[in-house]
């Protein structure tokens, strides 16, 4: 998660925190709101109810039977039993409700209207018992005081009817206002729960956006982690996982690693577009072959890649190698040109790696790799089986590769030295120092050991341990003898591409002694120069030395006349190659002309290699060439014999700069 | 007492208390002049039945102990069933019947009420005629109990002086 994201989610917890707090607060005070009104309300109902009301116009009700029983007993002029029961039955219910006005009035003291009316309901009631007692023996003076007494008892009902009235319209008004407050309030929350619901949407939404987006990105990452994203097939890591996990299951596996031939020079020819067209031809090539077998494949990086299939069965696997080759040789359409690469394919099995070497996935990488070289080195589109042959060479490969860097140590890597002479004197002005390993008593020569340094990367110090140990025996001779013979050191190009070198050569002159002019670097073109900037960079750094910079093999290299262009050199060694039909080639001497002709028009100091008669020497002195190296003139000897030959020839000083 | 009888007699005292709610039970009354008064009852066919406290007392006779609001001190109160005068009326299965009492006071009864709270129409009460002045002759008595904790009954299905019952 980047710091962006974890700030966003930092204040989206926050912000959530927030809206939660906020619903809390809202519903807390619309709670609080509430329940102080429903408070209001109830202390309102404490005072007035519908049963007290009630109680009023029932007595008023019940005053009326009384009095009209009366009055009809004054119409008939006496009172008759039945009349009598319907007052004896009209004074029980005013009784009756008398009663119950004082039990629902309570122990109340505020509301002195109620007690009031009760006073006078119960002076009516004494007035109607007294007359029943009396058996009604004055109608006349009980209606009179009935009249007056009931006249005086509505009056105290209606002040308290009207009262109740008055609590009963407050209350009304209080529940309306509750109301509209409670709607109000419920608008309010509403709306404030509908902002803070939409945030929580947006909040919600943002996260699972952002998870979204974190799953894709995580699903990204997991694909970039074990597929390549140019052809979609699983990578390195996850075909060493699965392979891994079926060596470990012990199962026989063939790995295939197949290698597209010359795929560079699609790159550089048409374009990477159209590299990444073969590319994902290639892969397609493999999933469509292995779709249907018990295999997989990978895009290791590249132009590189493998397959691993579940079984060692070579009339299985021999048929599939080469329909590998002719599908992925198969011509395709980029942008309207045809393209085609070849591919070479190293196959190794584990179960025929001898006990010599632990199974693993390093380890069949490593062989099948070694048979991949081998395919690479026997002429490419074609397949090589890792057999017991080819075991043998990849264990003296390994030996050697361990042997190297403490043969650098422990003295082992000699140098020769081979003479440089003037073409017209045939006197030495220097050598060319020429490493040698005495390995088990016996020299082993260059061709077997340098690129197995190079591949190994111990190349670096092998160059840099043949410069010091010439330098100093050169600077060492010279001083001794007065001389001023030169010396020529190979560098790999692959030193060309760091700034070391210039350091090391600095170093090398100053342990030495060596005068820097009498040293010179020769490039030599076993691999090829890929950063020609860096490489022109360094050169400067040399010349600036006072060191002198030399082509070597020029004319069989990666790419001579990209050389001439693009460095500051300041002599080519023209390769054997060249020199070898000369005598009898008309063409060989043409070419041979043509070169000498342009090393001359760029000012180059030229010298002829390979030289191995008298009549080849004199040719190419005839042809302007000024210095020579090869057979005719000396073999590379261990250093002390060379110079002492060429003191005893009695050549030297500082000639050859003039060459 | 241990913990265990302790919690015997709490869990036995859970279990009695229901059982001490006042329902009204069986009861034979010896006759006696009662107050004059009437109950119409308005059959479920609308035919009219009349009942004289005397004549009302002649269906299965109840007491029922309690307070009410008007009586701080419980008091016996004796009387038929509610629910006995609407099944032979018929009445007993209407959805809400309609009491009325003589001073034109009138209450709604839903069926509930009489199907889950025993309705005493008390014609005695302590043993004598129900006079007006103490909400006689013929008074609904709900017990106490029932009245303030079934949910169903209030102070106004307490009718006093009543005087008809119809289908509502």
């Amino acid at each position: 998660m980047t710091a962006y994201q974890t700030r966003g989610a930092f204040w989206g917890r926050i912000l959530a925190g927030a809206c939660v707090l906020a619903i809390l607060a809202v519903c807390l005070v619309a709670g609080n709101y509430v329940q102080a009104t429903v408070n209001q309300l109830k202390s309102t109902h404490q005072v007035f109810n519908d049963r007290q009301l009630r109680n009023g116009y029932v007595a008023m009700s019940d005053i009326q039977r009384l009095v009209l029983v009366l009055q009809e007993a004054l119409s008939a002029g006496r009172m008759t039993p039945e009349a009598a029961a319907d007052f004896q039955a009209a004074a029980d219910f005013l009784y009756v409700r008398t009663d119950n006005f004082r039990r629902v009035l309570g122990t109340r003291t505020d509301q002195q209207t109620a007690r009031q009316a009760i006073a006078q309901l119960e002076v009516i009631g004494a007035i109607a018992d007294d007359a029943i007692a009396a058996d009604f023996d004055d109608l006349d003076q009980l209606w009179i005081d009935l009249t007056e007494q009931s006249q005086q008892a509505r009056q105290a009902l209606v002040i308290y009817m009207d009262e109740m009235r008055r609590l009963q319209d407050a209350l009304l008004l209080k529940q309306s206002l509750a109301v509209e407050r409670q709607l109000s309030l419920l608008w309010t929350t509403l709306g404030g729960l509908t902002v803070l619901g939409i945030a929580a949407i947006v909040l919600l939404r943002r996260e699972v956006m952002s998870r979204r987006a974190r799953q894709v990105a995580e699903e990204r990452v997991h694909h970039l982690a074990f597929f390549d994203s140019l052809t979609g097939l699983p990578n390195r890591v996850q075909f060493q996982d699965r392979m891994s996990a079926l060596l470990n299951g012990n199962a026989a596996v063939t790995l295939l690693l197949v290698d597209l031939d010359d795929f560079k020079l699609v790159n550089d020819t048409h374009g990477h577009a159209a590299g990444d067209a073969i590319l994902r031809h290639v892969s397609k090539t493999l999933s469509r072959i292995v779709q249907d077998q018990d295999a997989f494949c990978a895009r290791l990086g590249g132009d590189e890649f493998s397959v691993l299939i579940q079984s060692d069965d070579l009339d299985r696997l021999i048929p599939l190698c080469e329909r590998i080759i002719n599908d992925v040789g198969e011509t395709i359409q980029f942008e309207g040109e045809a393209l085609a690469v070849n591919a070479s394919i190293g196959l190794a099995t584990n179960t025929q790696i001898g006990a010599e070497i632990d199974v693993n996935v390093d380890s069949l990488f490593r062989v099948a790799d070694f048979a991949l070289y081998a395919s690479k080195s026997n002429g490419r589109k074609i397949f090589t089986i890792y057999d017991k042959e080819l075991e043998q060479q990849f264990l003296d490969r390994r030996a050697m590769v361990d042997e190297l860097p403490r043969a650098i140590t422990d003295g082992s890597m000699e140098f020769f030295l081979q003479p440089k002479v003037l073409l017209n004197t045939e006197e030495t002005y220097g050598f060319e120092a020429l490493v040698r390993w005495r390995r088990n008593g016996e020299i082993v020569p260059p061709q077997i050991f340098i690129a197995t340094a190079e591949e190994s990367g111990v190349i670096t110090d092998l160059d840099c341990h043949v410069l010091r140990q010439a330098s100093r025996k050169l600077a060492q001779f010279n001083a001794r003898h007065g001389t001023e013979f030169s010396v020529s050191i190979n560098f790999s190009a692959l030193h060309f591409n760091s700034d070391k070198l210039v350091g090391v050569i600095a170093e090398a002159l100053e342990y030495s002694g060596l005068r820097p002019d009498l040293l010179t670097i020769e490039i030599t073109e076993s691999v090829e120069m890929r950063d020609w900037d860096k490489a022109k960079q360094i050169i400067a750094g040399i010349h600036n030395l006072g060191a002198k910079i030399a082509i070597d093999d020029f004319g069989a290299g990666f790419s001579s006349l990209a050389y001439l262009r693009k460095t500051v050199a300041d002599e080519i060694k023209i390769d054997r190659s060249l020199i070898e039909d000369i005598e009898s080639s008309d063409t060989s001497r043409f070419l041979l002309d043509s070169v000498l002709d342009i090393a001359h028009n760029l000012k180059f100091a030229v010298t002829v290699e390979g030289i191995e008669t008298a009549q080849q020497a004199r040719i190419v002195s005839e042809m302007g060439a000024g210095n020579a190296q090869g057979y005719y003139f000396g073999r590379p000897l261990p250093a002390d014999e060379a110079l002492s030959i060429a003191l005893d020839q009695n050549v030297g000083t500082s000639r050859a700069a003039a060459g | 007492m241990s913990i265990k009888a302790l919690l015997h007699l709490i869990f036995a005292f859970l279990i009695a208390t229901p059982a001490l709610a006042q329902t009204p039970e069986p009861v034979t009354l010896e006759p006696m002049d009662l107050l004059d008064a009437e109950l119409i009852v308005i059959g479920a066919d609308g035919t009219e039945k009349r009942y004289t406290p005397e004549q009302l007392e002649t269906l299965t006779t109840y007491r029922l102990r309690t307070t009410t609001p008007w009586r701080p001190e419980p008091a016996d109160f004796d009387g038929v069933l509610l629910s006995d005068i609407l099944k032979e009326s018929g009445l007993h299965d209407v959805a809400a019947i309609r009491v009325t009492a003589e001073n034109d006071f009138g209450s709604t009864l839903q069926r509930a009420l009489w199907e889950n709270v025993p309705v005493l129409v008390a014609t005695r009460v302590n043993g004598q005629p129900h006079s007006r002045r103490e909400r006689g002759p013929i008074q609904f008595v709900i017990s106490a109990d029932d009245y303030t904790s079934s949910g169903l009954a209030t102070e106004a299905h307490l009718v006093w002086m009543a005087a008809r019952i119809e289908a509502e």
